[in-house]
């Protein structure tokens, strides 16, 4: 409760969050994915002297470098501008925890700009050995930059031991530590070959084609092997409560999740039947539209474990409404407790209607909106005053994935009076204007 | 005033460790920066001239530039990260709610980024003689100006926790954006000077003798102008202190900046008319850098002053070390640049290898 609501309409700030972080883990996924894969492509056209793949190799990098160095990038500073605005206690919490893991990923960083920098500049100019060793060193520090970031993200699902010894160690190596990281090596490594698919119409109709075709088609095969394992060895390590909202706890988790599973499907069985056993037959469209059934299941991956977590931040530590999860309902109400309410206290509020406003921007803002994506407003069409008032004083026990109200009796009234308010059409009376 | 309070975790070294390695990093990253601003200022301006006065010269600068570019903004964003961490960690409970009351505008400077550093590459690697290139030099100039802008904004808010609450109440959409001219002004000059003292050592650099004195002169314009502006605006900027903040600003340090400044300028003069030294272009440079360095320690005794009433040490600075992870990191930065500079030297050294072969052949 020390921190402002960013009041994000229709959106909200989980959407956008989802959509920011999406677009990001589908580049960065890639250029991880796809420093390994342009190394073991330069080092094939080094040592074929594949004049063909060479030239390919030097369009192909500076696509790469336009997609992973600028938007990868950026993106990722986006990240860290939206988990900013929209969760500050649960960033500051991780700031506070991670900052030498994420100081550690800046070095690499670091590493990874030169290298593929010197990389794209290196074309023409710089011995194949010393090329192909930009490419590796590359390739090996984007690699760790997953290594490292892959424990943070995997932490705020499952902090292990973290919850008990603070220990930056326990919380980086936790439970789903190892499956979350072959999930997203595995991933990168599918979307690079789809990548390579994708943009191998480059070469023509040509053998060499042909050969990069069945190069970046092993890629996804083996790939979504790895994908397929790890995935079900993540399942089983998260939270019991979060596996229940994946498998139909939640029906948009859960869907989503479904959906994740078919889409990779698609794409394992379109690769293998496609590209793999007829290489010469790939069309530039077929390509093309497994990349994009890429990004949806990556989407929906990063979905899944963004929902799966609810109502948590950081699991058993958090809510997504900056509560933490050992504090009780306040005794003077929650607008006496955060720092950021606009009134104080209900009695201070110009009417009943404005408080709750208040109290749902404190206790609810952070994933409803009013009427745009997880709106409140269809939600609670069709409740009574009495019957809300009942449900929000029940919202952790009814619904699992909902943090606890932490008002008290009046503040629980003026939300209810608030919420009743939203159906009433204006111009009309209603027990919520009368009150 | 609204003030969030401590954080159930410590912070994991000593406040004066992250303070020095936030202003090591901001300075790190303003280099970069003043140059990726500036130089996009210079380089449009040298295209708009070029189209204007059919200068093949002015075309050749501009396109010096707008090939260095690239490089450095990856620099200048990469290098960001740091500061931007640093800075949530030692003053999150003034940096995060500035964020979130100017929240579309603070958001709004990754799609704002992303465009202006795609229109660099456009720059870049597009025709030379394209049509657009002087308005997608507009354009990104104004992006970079504008994302200069959003951050002096956001940083100056979250230096004024007395006007949140009145600032809260009135939107809490984050629709607020703060216009801080002088500070603005004081940033965006001191871009095109560092701007101006990079495209002089071009000149110095250059081994053609047209390219080379064009790029002294413009260098050294540009270096004298943005100086002599940022003088008063920076003075204009100090006005808008309150009293803590203008007690904190350290005397021998605004002057060693200043006289550092002056050094550069003076060099600029020395080495602008008769053959080119390349130690002069350096040495303007290094003088202006030096200089960004002072003000960045001075910046940051401002902050600290304007803050420090807010602060409680004890417990919004309580410890809780992690000294093991922070060696990790130590050792892992000495081998980042080490590796770095390794990596730049063997790219040098293969590229004159390979130039010389080619000479060698085309001599046969």
């Amino acid at each position: 409760m020390s921190y402002p609501l960013w009041d994000v309409p229709l959106l909200g700030g989980g959407l956008l969050i989802a959509i920011v972080a999406v677009l990001h883990v589908f580049v960065s996924q890639f250029a991880v994915g796809g420093g390994i894969w342009l190394a073991l492509a330069s080092h094939n056209a080094y040592k074929t002297n594949d004049a063909a793949w060479l030239e390919y190799l030097k369009r192909h990098t500076k696509f790469f470098v336009l997609v992973s160095l600028v938007f990868g990038a950026v993106s990722g500073v986006g990240i860290w501008v939206t988990i900013g605005l929209i969760s500050p206690q649960a960033t500051s919490i991780l700031i506070r925890t991670f900052v030498w893991g994420w100081a550690i990923e800046w070095c690499f960083f670091l590493i990874e700009v030169t290298a593929i920098l010197l990389y794209y500049y290196g074309w023409n100019k710089v011995d194949p050995k010393t090329h192909r060793l930009f490419a590796w060193v590359y390739a090996l520090a984007s690699f760790f930059t997953l290594v490292v970031i892959n424990g943070i993200v995997a932490f705020m699902l499952t902090p292990g031991q973290w919850l008990e010894t603070g220990s930056f160690w326990h919380g980086w190596i936790n439970p789903s530590y190892f499956p979350g990281l072959f999930a997203r090596t595995a991933a990168s490594l599918a979307l690079a070959g789809l990548y390579g698919l994708f943009t191998s119409v480059a070469l023509g109709k040509s053998e060499a084609r042909e050969r990069l075709v069945k190069f970046s088609s092993k890629f996804v095969l083996v790939a979504f092997a790895f994908f397929a394992v790890s995935s079900l060895w993540w399942m089983a390590v998260i939270p019991p409560a979060a596996r229940e909202l994946a498998m139909g706890g939640a029906a948009p988790v859960a869907i989503m999740n479904g959906f994740t599973f078919i889409f990779s499907a698609i794409i394992l069985l379109g690769v293998f039947f496609g590209p793999f056993r007829a290489p010469s037959k790939t069309s530039i469209t077929f390509a093309a539209v497994m990349l994009v059934i890429g990004l949806l299941a990556t989407g929906g991956a990063e979905w899944v474990r963004e929902g799966v977590r609810k109502p948590f931040v950081i699991y058993d530590y958090v809510y997504s409404n900056g509560v933490f999860a050992w504090e009780k309902p306040y005794p003077n109400g929650v607008m006496d407790q955060a720092v950021w309410s606009v009134y104080g206290s209900v009695d201070a509020a110009p009417s009943k209607i404005a408080a709750g406003q208040d109290v749902f921007r404190l206790q609810c803002a952070s994933c409803h909106t009013v009427e745009g994506y997880n709106g409140v407003k269809p939600l609670v069409k069709g409740w009574s005053h009495d019957f809300t008032y009942d449900q929000i004083g029940r919202l952790d026990m009814l619904k699992g994935y909902m943090p606890p109200f932490m008002g008290n009796d009046q503040e629980r009234d003026a939300l209810a009076t608030y919420l009743e308010s939203l159906n009433v059409k204006e111009g009309t009376s209603s027990a919520a204007a009368k009150r | 005033m609204p003030l969030p309070n401590a954080e159930p975790i410590g912070l994991p070294a000593p406040a004066w460790l992250l303070q020095f390695l936030l202003v090591l990093t901001f300075f790190l990253h303003i280099v970069p920066m003043s140059i990726t601003l500036g130089g996009t200022v210079l380089a449009t301006v040298f295209e708009i001239r070029a189209r204007l006065q059919k200068s093949a010269d002015f075309k050749a600068l501009a396109y010096k530039l707008w090939r260095t570019l690239p490089s450095v903004t990856a620099y200048t964003i990469t290098i960001g990260v740091a500061p931007l961490l640093f800075v949530q960690l030692i003053y999150g409970k003034f940096f995060y709610p500035a964020s979130v009351i100017t929240g579309w505008s603070w958001f709004a400077i990754i799609p704002v980024l992303i465009i202006a550093y795609y229109l660099l590459y456009l720059q870049s690697l597009g025709a030379k003689d394209a049509p657009w290139r002087t308005w997608a030099g507009l354009v990104a100039m104004v992006l970079f100006a504008g994302v200069a802008g959003i951050f002096v904004s956001t940083m100056s808010l979250s230096w004024e926790p007395e006007t949140w609450k009145a600032l809260y109440a009135e939107s809490q959409a984050g629709l607020f954006f703060l216009v801080k001219l002088p500070r603005w002004l004081h940033v965006f000059f001191g871009a095109t000077s560092m701007a101006g003292a990079l495209v002089m050592l071009f000149g110095h650099l250059s081994k053609e003798d047209g390219f080379s004195r064009l790029a002294r002169n413009c260098g050294l314009t540009w270096m004298t102008i943005s100086l002599v502006v940022q003088a008063p605006a920076s003075l204009w900027y100090l006005s808008t202190f309150n009293e803590t903040a203008r007690a904190a600003v350290n005397m021998p340090i605004s002057i060693a900046a200043g006289a550092l400044g002056a050094v550069g300028l003076v060099i600029a003069f020395l080495g602008w008319k008769g053959a080119a030294r390349p130690l002069y272009g350096w040495a303007g440079l290094g003088s202006l850098v030096l200089s960004t360095g002072l003000l960045a320690v001075q910046r940051h005794l401002v902050r600290q002053a304007i803050l420090a009433p807010h602060i409680n040490a004890a417990t919004d600075w309580k410890l809780s070390p992690q000294w093991d992870v922070f060696v990790v990191f130590a050792l892992l930065l000495v081998t980042a640049i080490g590796l770095m500079g390794y990596l730049a030297l063997r790219f040098m050294k293969s590229a004159a290898a390979n130039q010389a072969g080619k000479m060698a052949e085309s001599a046969d």
